[in-house]
């Protein structure tokens, strides 16, 4: 405790770095606003895991299953643990612990575009002209993340080719952009080169803050201060390449989740969920099923259920469902009709995305489509009030503004309203 | 401290003489300083007026290495060479700034920077053939105006002006945006908001300017490779209150203008058109050029009258920023009313002056270099800290990516034979690779924890940035015998300046620790300069 100061009152409560990271953020003045200590407490350590299915997956063949419509497909619907409730029988295990789950079915999202339909489910609206905005992953970072936190605070696991890129931290800028793991489960630079020992390296450091402490006197300024805060979280950051060592795990638990590389990649996501880490998203790909819908369904969706159920259970018994929010989504959906391939194309007038455990009413269904699945017939949201939602149901204020300059950015554009009926 | 005594007496005593005679003293243009007053006389006028009205004492100023790494920074995008560093600590010429930037202005790094710099301005980052057109027109020093028309209206049918048309070709597919980063990039302002609806804090934008602005543009489009230009066309927009309306060719200013060709064309004309498109699009052809170019409308429009102070202030106010860290405006696109200056007489003169002198770039950097404003310290260390507008201190200036790469390869290349000038392009190449890993710094730039992460474990940059060769710092270390030397040949080549004996005595520790007849220990001392804030920044 030596290096914290405290004077009794909430407000002052701060560790020396946590100090360096807060004066950093004032120096760049009213970008970041000023947070309440209300606010702080109510999002402390709180996660997101989300499970972008790329390509776009099928609602019909998940969350808005249609049986015995002609554009249902063969796969039949069955009863969930919540009274009325039904889902795809490819996802059994869902159904059967839909309890801490809220499905949303009344997405229409009006963009069928792979690229711009995906920038747009990242970010929540579209960019302007003049602004790129940063996605959900970078917003989270910025209002979870602590300024000296060991772990990183935004990780991306995309390993699959399909539907990459379209991440981005936007005018947040790189400080709250995600580590990207594209190539390997493991992230870049976080391991000591073999020409080096440990006390080499750490005398190296011990020597570089030298130079640093002399510089950095009679000088204030954000930006010469993000600079010491990224050198501060280099050993910490190494460190955290133990949780994204899967076999630090028991066998145990890695049994529970299965040997699949999206499985192993979730269960890292809850390793470093529970280790702090508020934005973790793992990337599933291959759901673009413009021929042969059915089959790619009846691989893939089995999978996701599984992983989906393992992870919900695993969080629960640790405790730390109340705090982590897993979410599901897409692009978009994919269309009710079934083409000549028998495939199923883009469509995001009526699709589905699901939020869990975190700050929703779980066993519950939001919205809902019409008879073939062609139209919302009731409680239409676009990707807007979704990202209010989501906010809310973190504790963050989605009317919160940044400043890019002068002008004032919400995290949501204005008059977005949560969907009351999805917060718990 | 007062950076111009003389001029401030002649001011005083130009006042009592107006006063004397009746005459008040206004701040209108008239009142401005004499037009040929030196440049860099101005700045200090009016910086040093402003801090006696706010009782503000400036910070001290930095001493010839600081000035030297900060001016070499700015017109060559690296920092000196060991030798460079030390033969300017030795110079006792009381001339040897002045030299020295004049030296540097004639350097190919000069332009090569400059034109950097502007493609950061105009591209953003976004790599296309702009840069090698502005690297040609900074070398021909042609004017900031030249370039405006130049890269609007696009025409590269000339081979030496290849990649002049790239401004527009990454955007002509995104005519709001190409709306928007014109606005912006030449202008100083930001009309996005205006896209959807009339500014809401600002009543200089309505959405008749975005769209008056973007009437400009309208009639350009692509044919297969080539941009080609209409005759005819208007913008029509549906604004937030009211029926769907015409826009006017108008200018941020509001001035409007009116153009030929308002009317539509007959579908037979619009037929022939098609017919003709698809047979040039198949043959790869060039379209003719359109009789009356809407876009050079606009840049006779800009560049006339009261509407050319636009153009003016917001490129003044860009190399402003860029040599001094924050501009007289803040934020640099919000060039408006609402948002005024910091020093209202400062930015005017300087822009009737840029204006007047043929919009020369390089005039308005060497009359700043030139300013002792230039020459203050960024430490600061008075009581209450001024607030960066008062440009009390100098501020930090994190290093462009390019300024970074080859700065990396400079500290560490201690020995140069043959031509000077070649070397620097080769260590320009050759530091591309590095300059990669870096972003571009904006308006509240952070830096992230992959670059510190880089730096700490990345093989390549182990490799890249602490090379091994008998030209390298590394050797020139292990050739010494005493620590101390070494120490101060290291800080000497990282940091452009003598290390204090302090430091000296530390580093030396460090290698006696580490082993004397240690490489690696070398590379250590290296990695620990390049890695601080000290080299990260230009400050």
């Amino acid at each position: 405790m030596s290096n914290r100061q405290f004077c009794g009152s909430m407000e002052h409560f701060v560790s020396r770095r946590g100090f360096i990271g807060s004066a950093a953020g004032l120096s760049i003045g009213s970008f970041l606003g000023q947070k309440t200590v209300a606010e702080e407490i109510k999002k402390q350590g709180k996660s997101v895991i989300m499970l972008w299915l790329a390509g776009g997956a099928s609602q019909l063949e998940t969350w808005d299953p249609k049986p015995g419509a002609v554009t249902g497909g063969p796969f039949r619907s069955i009863q969930t643990s919540t009274p009325g409730i039904q889902i795809s029988e490819l996802m059994p295990k869902m159904a059967a612990r839909l309890k801490d789950t809220c499905i949303i079915r009344s997405l229409n999202t009006k963009n069928a575009d792979h690229g711009s339909g995906a920038q747009l489910m990242m970010r929540g609206r579209r960019d302007d002209a003049a602004l790129k905005f940063p996605d959900l992953g970078s917003v989270i970072a910025r209002e979870l993340g602590k300024p000296d936190s060991p772990v990183p605070d935004y990780v991306s696991f995309y390993l699959q080719t399909e539907g990459r890129n379209f991440a981005g931290s936007g005018f947040l800028g790189a400080r709250y952009g995600p580590m990207e793991l594209s190539k390997e489960a493991m992230p870049e630079n976080v391991s000591r080169l073999d020409q080096i020992s440990l006390e080499d390296f750490h005398d190296r450091q011990a020597l570089r803050d030298l130079w640093s402490k002399n510089f950095s006197m009679g000088r204030n300024s954000g930006v010469l201060a993000s600079h010491e805060q990224a050198y501060l979280r280099v050993n910490g950051l190494m460190d955290s390449k133990k949780l994204f060592d899967v076999t630090k795990e028991s066998q145990k638990t890695r049994d529970k989740y299965g040997p699949t590389q999206f499985a192993e990649q979730v269960l890292i996501a809850r390793r470093l969920a529970e280790a702090g880490v508020p934005f973790v998203r793992v990337g599933r790909a291959w759901w673009d099923s413009h021929g042969q819908n059915f089959e790619t369904h009846q691989e893939l969706v089995p999978e996701l259920d599984h992983v989906m159920a393992t992870l919900l259970d695993d969080l629960a018994e640790r405790g730390m469902l109340k705090n982590t929010m897993v979410i599901t989504l897409s692009e978009f959906g994919r269309t009710p009709s079934i083409n000549a391939s028998l495939g199923r194309d883009h469509f995001a007038s009526a699709w589905s995305c699901s939020i869990s455990g975190c700050g929703v009413v779980g066993g519950s269904v939001y919205g809902k489509t019409d008879a073939k699945g062609d139209k919302v017939a009731e409680g239409e949201i676009g990707a807007a009030r979704l990202f209010a939602t989501i906010y809310k149901a973190l504790g963050i204020n989605p009317q919160k503004n940044y400043y890019v300059g002068s002008r004032p950015v919400p995290l949501t554009d204005p008059g977005t309203e949560p969907v009351k009926e999805v917060l718990a | 401290m007062n950076l111009d005594g003389d001029l401030t007496m002649k001011y005083f005593r130009f006042s009592i003489l107006l006063f004397l005679f009746g005459v008040s003293v206004i701040r209108a243009n008239e009142g401005l300083l004499a037009p040929d007053t030196p440049l860099e006389k101005v700045i200090d006028h009016y910086i040093s007026k402003s801090w006696q009205e706010k009782n503000i004492t400036p910070a001290k100023n930095c001493d010839d290495s600081v000035w030297l790494r900060r001016v070499t920074l700015d017109l060559n995008g690296r920092i000196p060479t060991l030798k460079e560093a030390q033969d300017f600590a030795k110079d006792s010429n009381v001339n040897k700034r002045q030299l020295a930037i004049e030296r540097l202005m004639k350097s190919d790094c000069y332009h090569r920077h400059l034109a950097r710099e502007l493609d950061i301005t105009l591209m953003a980052g976004q790599r296309s053939g702009l840069l090698d057109y502005l690297t040609k027109a900074t070398a021909q020093n042609l004017s900031w105006e030249k370039i405006f028309k130049e890269l609007i209206l696009a025409d590269d049918s000339d081979a030496s002006k290849k990649g002049v048309s790239d401004f527009l070709k990454t955007r002509i597919k995104d005519l709001d945006r190409l709306t928007n980063d014109v606005s912006v990039a030449f202008f100083g302002i930001n009309v996005s908001c205006a896209q959807c609806h009339d500014h809401p804090l600002v009543a200089d934008w309505k959405q008749d300017h975005f769209y008056g602005m973007k009437s400009f543009f309208s009639r350009t489009y692509e044919v297969g490779d080539f941009l080609a230009e209409r005759e005819y066309g208007v913008v029509k927009f549906l604004p937030n209150k009211g029926q769907e309306k015409q826009a006017n060719f108008m200018f941020l200013t509001g001035k409007t203008v009116t153009p030929p060709g308002l009317t539509e064309p007959s579908k037979e004309e619009l037929k022939k058109e098609k017919e003709l498109l698809e047979k040039l699009k198949k043959n790869k052809e060039r379209p003719p050029q359109a009789k009356f170019s809407t876009r050079a409308l606009l840049i006779e429009t800009a560049l006339a009258g009261k509407e050319k102070e636009f153009f003016a202030r917001n490129m003044v106010n860009r190399v402003w920023n860029r040599l001094f860290g924050f501009g007289l405006v803040m934020p640099l696109d919000q060039m408006h009313s609402e948002n005024p200056p910091s020093h209202p007489e400062l930015i005017d003169w300087l822009a009737r002056d840029f204006s007047a002198k043929g919009y020369d770039i390089s005039r308005l950097v060497k009359g700043m270099v030139s300013s002792k404003l230039y020459g203050l310290s960024s430490r600061y260390e008075g009581g209450s800290v001024p607030v960066s507008k008062d440009f009390a201190f100098a501020r930090l200036k994190p290093l462009l990516p390019m300024q970074m790469g080859v700065s990396l390869k400079i500290s560490n290349q201690v020995v140069y034979t043959g031509d000077l000038e070649k070397k620097f392009e080769e260590l320009e190449r050759s530091g591309r690779g590095l300059a990669d890993q870096f972003p571009i710094p904006g308006e509240d730039f952070q830096i992230g924890v992959t670059e510190a992460l880089f730096f700490s474990n990345s093989a390549r940059f182990a490799s890249e940035a602490i090379p091994e060769g008998t030209d390298k710092l590394v050797h020139a270390m292990m050739a010494l015998p005493s620590l101390e030397d070494r120490a101060e040949v290291a800080v000497w080549s990282v940091l452009s300046r003598q290390p204090s004996q302090d430091e000296k005595t530390v580093v030396a520790g460090y290698l006696k620790k580490h082993g004397p007849d240690s490489k690696d220990a070398c590379k250590q001392v290296i990695w620990s300069l390049v890695s601080s804030p000290e080299f990260r920044f230009n400050y």
